[in-house]
């Protein structure tokens, strides 16, 4: 027996099997009389083309699809609009991504990633609120780099606006440390040794100290605010040239 | 010892799966009688296999034994006995023979219904199929993902750190990660049979049929064990939310939003013949979107494509969720003849045409899901650049197309089939259409405002109106048994549905939040509560200090929410506490990490009140009633597979 001739044979005996479901699917008042009616039809009709093609043993496509260009063109322009819909929304709710945050949704119960964006939205409109706010994700996470890194350097810009002499210096003194320890925590990530250049060039007034770290941000691809603030004082120093 | 017998029986588990799928094959192919009798023998060797591996484990959880990487990382002797059977899938290695046990369970209980007739070509390619996803499952296991591997040297009276604080702190996590691998993997049976069908070229409506109850089956357990993570989330994690379109909870949405637009489309093949070639890409998008999710979930692919090299198994999964997707459209287009449709649909006022709109609104929705989980992945490979999609984007577009769901739920069940006229629509749509105006009345009336959640109430009404229309005809001729059936059970499940919805539209639309400081003795009002602040009272154990906040709320009742430090990780996590009530929600839970001082003078809680949130859970355990419900036979008993699919004839001695 071909193998369309077992399917076909199938097919029969499915139908007539839902003959007698669709009687007691009325029965037991799961459709109603006009649905059984339209469905017994349809089965019925569909069973005798079935019977049909089976006693001529022959096999044929029922119907073929044919798709006019009006349909084609409708579909296709439906999906351009809502291609573009999607796009635009897309756009609108695209953001950047930091460094162990997911890649979809607004994690509410990250407050890591939730206090980063507050910190990172007062860096440079007040420092000493944002290096606040970097030790409070500090506690949460006491290896966060970049926590470390921009605490560093907002505690640094902070301590020289600082009047307060003493505090500025301790302000200072622990910026370095933070710097330093996001060095050690990941010596890939060029912010902190960038920022380690320009305190020790800028603010130290150290030159020879400065060049290493200048040398080794560049070479490790700093984003371009970043290099923008450390690309002058390369120049001034002969690093990379 | 648990290392030896855990390997011993993945061992097993690989040889049975990898060899009956051979055997089987040859069999078919040859017209080995004899031989395909013996197919399902394998089934029960994998059962038996991935059951000793799964004992082992729990055995060498129980026993702490060290000597496994496994127990190392999530075994400690502080662990309660609860969450220590939970360990196994609190991580990847564990998770996979999670999966592992499933299948083999699914496989064997596949084997066992179909015993009868394993010498059916039919059952005996989908037999085939089962095999072959066993065996990549085993053979991850066993290899890459080895639970069993053997650690590092322990020092004498070393102590893991036990499983991750946010599984050790609630009941739920024993059930909802088993629910959901359940729902996944049991849809391997129906695509087993759907695979099978295009390679027989049996693709009428006969495997449509046998494979019926295992897909609503595996639907309703994916369902639950959705909800139940919402729960877990709302109970545990403490920012009072049940979703965040975090990518772990859109991988488990997906597979479900193409199975419901599966377990619809498959009424209008098995009424009209209509939507083959369709409801078998729904059923291999199912199967392969689970392969996808768990690809999503288990890899370091959430963080960084670039965690691609850190992890161990993604190019497996990768690779297996390819060749499914390949082979399967493979076989539809060499099909394709024999999949054209004897019927259309003759107007799209009718219930045909109803699902079929149904049908294409979950496929967008699945889409927008997957664009928007996978985009930052695609924008990382082609541009190195890191992004996220905000829940603006699900937010946005997942709302309107939710109220369309509710629209076509309310319509879809009184129209007829084939077409409709206008007066039918009037008669059918007079009650549900009053109620969908009742809702919005009583809406407005409780102070509802704004114009999404008003439609989503009013078409709640109007889809529960159409829903309780179809179950009181029902009931009038049959009783109580009008509730059980295909039909009258999906009507309570679609009601499940419309108290769900309702519910998310009442708490994401008039959740009012605060924080508030309130000192010790102090009684503070805020949106008609009153809090006062008792003290501080600690719980001390083993595995963790329990800090707690008690406060007195509406003069009534001590709530308690809780700071916990976990002293094998020392890590800290925020514990609410909730009074649930059926019109809302009063959910506190401290602010911060830090747990307060016994003697604090004051508390910073923060405060949510979130309407109908109870009904969430409610709505889910209807939908699950009325799974269960439409799965049993409507009146006699009978075994509606039977007849519909040729034993194999002819068939020849090899």
């Amino acid at each position: 027996m071909s193998e369309d001739r077992g399917a076909l044979e199938a097919e029969r005996d499915f139908l007539l099997s839902s003959l007698d479901d669709l009687d007691r699917e009325l029965e037991a008042g799961d459709i109603s009389d006009e649905d059984h009616a339209e469905l017994r039809d349809g089965y019925v009709a569909r069973t005798a083309e079935v019977l049909r093609l089976l006693e001529a043993d022959r096999v044929e496509p029922l119907h073929r699809i044919r798709l006019g260009w009006k349909t084609v063109a409708g579909v296709g322009a439906v999906v351009v609009l809502l291609g573009a819909a999607l796009a635009f929304v897309l756009a609108n709710a695209l953001g950047e991504r930091l460094s162990g945050q997911s890649m979809t949704g607004l994690d509410p119960r990250d407050t890591v990633t939730a206090l980063l964006a507050e910190a990172r939205a007062a860096n440079f409109a007040d420092p000493a609120g944002a290096a606040d706010i970097y030790a409070l994700v500090l506690v949460e996470d006491p290896t966060n780099i970049e926590a470390l890194t921009y605490r560093g350097w907002t505690l640094a810009l902070a301590a020289r606006q600082n009047p307060d002499e003493a505090a500025g210096a301790d302000q200072f003194a622990e910026a370095v440390d933070l710097l330093v320890e996001a060095v050690t925590v990941d010596p890939s990530y060029p912010d902190p040794l960038c920022f380690l250049g320009i305190i020790q060039y800028r603010f130290v007034g150290d030159g020879e100290a400065a060049r290493p770290f200048v040398a080794a941000c560049l070479a490790a691809n700093p984003p371009a605010e970043v290099k923008d603030l450390v690309q002058n004082l390369a120049d001034e120093l002969g690093v990379g040239s | 010892m648990s290392a030896a017998l855990g390997n011993a029986g993945l061992l097993v588990t690989l040889v049975a799966s990898s060899v009956g799928a051979l055997a089987t094959a040859v069999a078919i192919i040859g017209g080995n009688r004899r031989a395909l009798r013996q197919a399902p023998i394998y089934a029960a060797i994998i059962v038996g296999g991935a059951t000793l591996a799964v004992i082992a484990m729990q055995w060498a959880l129980f026993a702490r034994d060290y000597s496994i990487d496994f127990v190392q990382r999530v075994g400690s002797s502080t662990t309660p006995t609860l969450y220590n059977v939970a360990a196994m899938w609190s991580a990847l290695e564990g998770s996979i023979l999670l999966w592992v046990i499933v299948l083999a369970l699914f496989t064997g209980g596949g084997a066992l219904r179909f015993v009868r007739r394993r010498d059916d070509e039919l059952v005996a390619w989908a037999l085939v199929v089962m095999y072959v996803v066993m065996t990549f499952f085993a053979l991850v296991s066993f290899g890459p993902a080895s639970p069993f591997a053997p650690g590092a040297t322990v020092p004498v009276g070393f102590d893991g750190p036990g499983p991750n604080p946010l599984l050790q702190n609630h009941v739920l996590v024993l059930f909802h990660p088993p629910l959901l691998y359940l729902g996944y993997v049991g849809f391997t049976v129906p695509f087993a049979f759907a695979i099978a069908a295009l390679i027989t070229g049996r693709v009428g409506e006969g495997w449509l049929l046998e494979t019926r109850r295992w897909a609503l089956f595996s639907w309703g357990l994916l369902t639950i064990g959705i909800l139940l993570g919402g729960w877990w989330s709302y109970e545990v994690l403490g920012w009072s939310g049940v979703w965040a379109w975090d990518p772990v909870e859109n991988a488990s949405l997906l597979p479900w939003l193409t199975g419901t637009a599966y377990i619809h489309s498959v009424l209008v093949q098995q009424r009209r013949g209509m939507l083959r070639v369709w409801n078998l890409s729904l059923l291999v998008a199912t199967f392969a979107l689970t392969i996808l999710g768990t690809f999503l979930t288990r890899s370091g692919v959430i963080n960084s494509v670039h965690a691609f090299a850190a992890g161990e198994i993604d190019g497996y999964l990768l690779g297996f969720f390819g060749i499914v997707v390949v082979i399967s459209l493979g076989l539809i287009g060499w099909r394709g003849d024999a999949l054209r449709a004897p019927g259309r649909i003759d107007s799209p006022i009718s219930r045909e045409g109803a699902f079929l709109a149904n049908n294409v609104v979950f496929a967008l929705f699945a889409f927008i899901v997957l664009l928007g989980t996978v985009f930052p992945l695609l924008v990382e490979v082609f541009q190195d650049r890191q992004t996220v999609v905000g829940a603006p984007y699900f937010d946005r577009l997942s709302m309107p197309i939710g109220l369309i769901l509710l629209f076509l739920m309310a319509v879809a069940p009184v129209l007829p089939w084939r077409t409709a006229s206008a007066g039918t629509l009037r008669d059918r749509l007079f009650w549900p259409a009053w109620c969908g105006v009742a809702a919005l009345a009583v809406a407005v009336a409780v102070g509802a405002d704004r114009l999404a959640p008003l439609v989503a109430f009013m078409l709640g009404g109007f889809a529960g109106g159409a829903a309780g229309r179809q179950l009181v005809l029902a009931t009038r001729r049959q009783g109580l048994r009008g509730l059980v059936g295909r039909a009258n059970g999906g009507m309570l499940v679609h009601i499940g549905v419309i108290l769900i919805a309702v519910a998310l539209a009442a708490s994401n639309s008039y959740t009012h939040s605060a924080t508030l400081t309130i000192e010790r003795g102090e009684r503070v009002e805020w949106a008609g509560h009153s809090f006062e602040f008792v003290g501080v009272s600690t719980e001390v154990t083993a595995r963790a200090d329990v800090v707690m906040a008690d406060v007195l709320l509406d003069d009534s009742k001590v709530y308690a929410p809780a700071v916990t430090t976990y002293l094998q990780q020392g890590m800290t996590v925020p514990t609410p506490s909730v009074r649930s009530g059926f019109t809302s929600d009063v959910y506190l839970t401290i602010d911060g990490n830090d747990p307060p001082a016994i003697d604090a003078d004051e508390i910073v809680l923060r405060v949510f009140v979130k309407p109908m949130v109870l009904w969430l859970w409610i709505g889910g355990a209807v939908m699950a009633i009325g799974t269960v419900l439409s799965a049993l036979p409507s009146k006699r008993s009978r075994r509606p597979t039977d007849p519909t699919s040729a034993p194999m004839p002819e068939m020849q001695h090899g």
